[in-house]
């Protein structure tokens, strides 16, 4: 009896380590999860690694994008996926926040299907300060694809706006300071 | 009947609670891991794009994804390969992530 009251104890030990193990592993809100960086022969190279956050409404579906940039170049390279149920050719992506809206052309990459939709791979160049600006906001700002069907407005929700912004801001510091 | 019927509980409970998520990794431990590790090297120089593709398992029992060399360097629009690298991660065996990292031109 006194065996068994011993045995139990020393399992409801390891099932609290585990659990505490456990919750400290998925409680961490480190960025390094969010980043890769190479040292490359023209300075550091770093890629924001793939994030969610911003969709459409009705048939448009969501955006999640990576951002791979020098930590001594002006420019950086936002590479997108967007998911929709309508045929489009989109042609510009803007960037708009309270203060600022920054418009740049896109690239195709390649479109392919998932599911019932539409799979777009786009690329589009701009300047490190601009998605800097954008994420500097502390208004939840939005993201307009224009394609040749009109424009398609895609928003993000308060909660994780914080979490994106946050995360971002503290990525470009990393960024700026190598 | 009660006899089938308890087996089948207990066979499909066997199932579950054995069953759990395994993903590839140079290193792996039960309760976590997050480890990356290198794949590939090519005698192609520099690297200005990357690209990632991703893999995830749920329980042993789901495993969706196309982690190749190949969707990573489409997604990050790479014609010639510099390097790749991988990076696994596993809780307790019950999520488990593999994700392929295309460096190149």
């Amino acid at each position: 009896m006194v065996n068994n009251s011993r045995f139990i104890k020393w399992v409801q030990r390891g099932v609290a380590l585990i659990f505490c193990l456990f919750s400290i592993v998925t409680s961490a809100q480190k960025i390094s999860k969010f980043y890769t960086s190479s040292l490359q022969a023209n300075g550091m190279l770093y890629f924001f690694k793939p994030q969610k956050g911003f969709a459409g409404s009705g048939s448009h579906g969501k955006l999640i994008n990576d951002v791979t940039l020098f930590a001594k170049s002006d420019s950086l390279t936002f590479n997108f996926s967007y998911f929709d149920k309508t045929a489009l050719q989109l042609e510009q992506i803007s960037f708009v926040s309270a203060t600022h809206t920054i418009t740049v052309p896109l690239q195709k990459l390649y479109v392919e299907t998932k599911k019932n939709n539409w799979h777009y791979r786009y690329s589009a160049r701009l300047l490190q300060k601009s998605l800097q600006l954008f994420y500097a906001s502390d208004k939840i700002p939005g993201i307009i694809l224009q394609t040749n069907q009109g424009e398609i407005l895609l928003s993000v929700s308060k909660r994780q706006w914080q979490k994106i912004a946050g995360r971002n801001r503290r990525l470009f510091t990393l960024v700026a300071l190598n | 009947m009660k006899n089938l019927k308890m087996f089948s509980i207990a066979a499909v409970a066997a199932v579950m609670l054995s069953s759990c998520a395994m993903v590839k990794s140079p290193l792996s431990a039960v309760i976590y891991t997050d480890v990356k590790g290198p794949v590939a090297v090519t005698g192609n120089s520099g690297s200005s794009k990357v690209g990632t593709a991703k893999a995830t398992g749920i329980l042993g029992i789901l495993a969706t994804g196309d982690a190749s060399i190949d969707a990573a360097a489409k997604n990050g629009g790479i014609t010639k390969i510099h390097h790749v690298d991988e990076h696994a991660t596993n809780i307790l065996g019950l999520f488990a992530t593999y994700e392929v990292i295309v460096y190149g031109e």
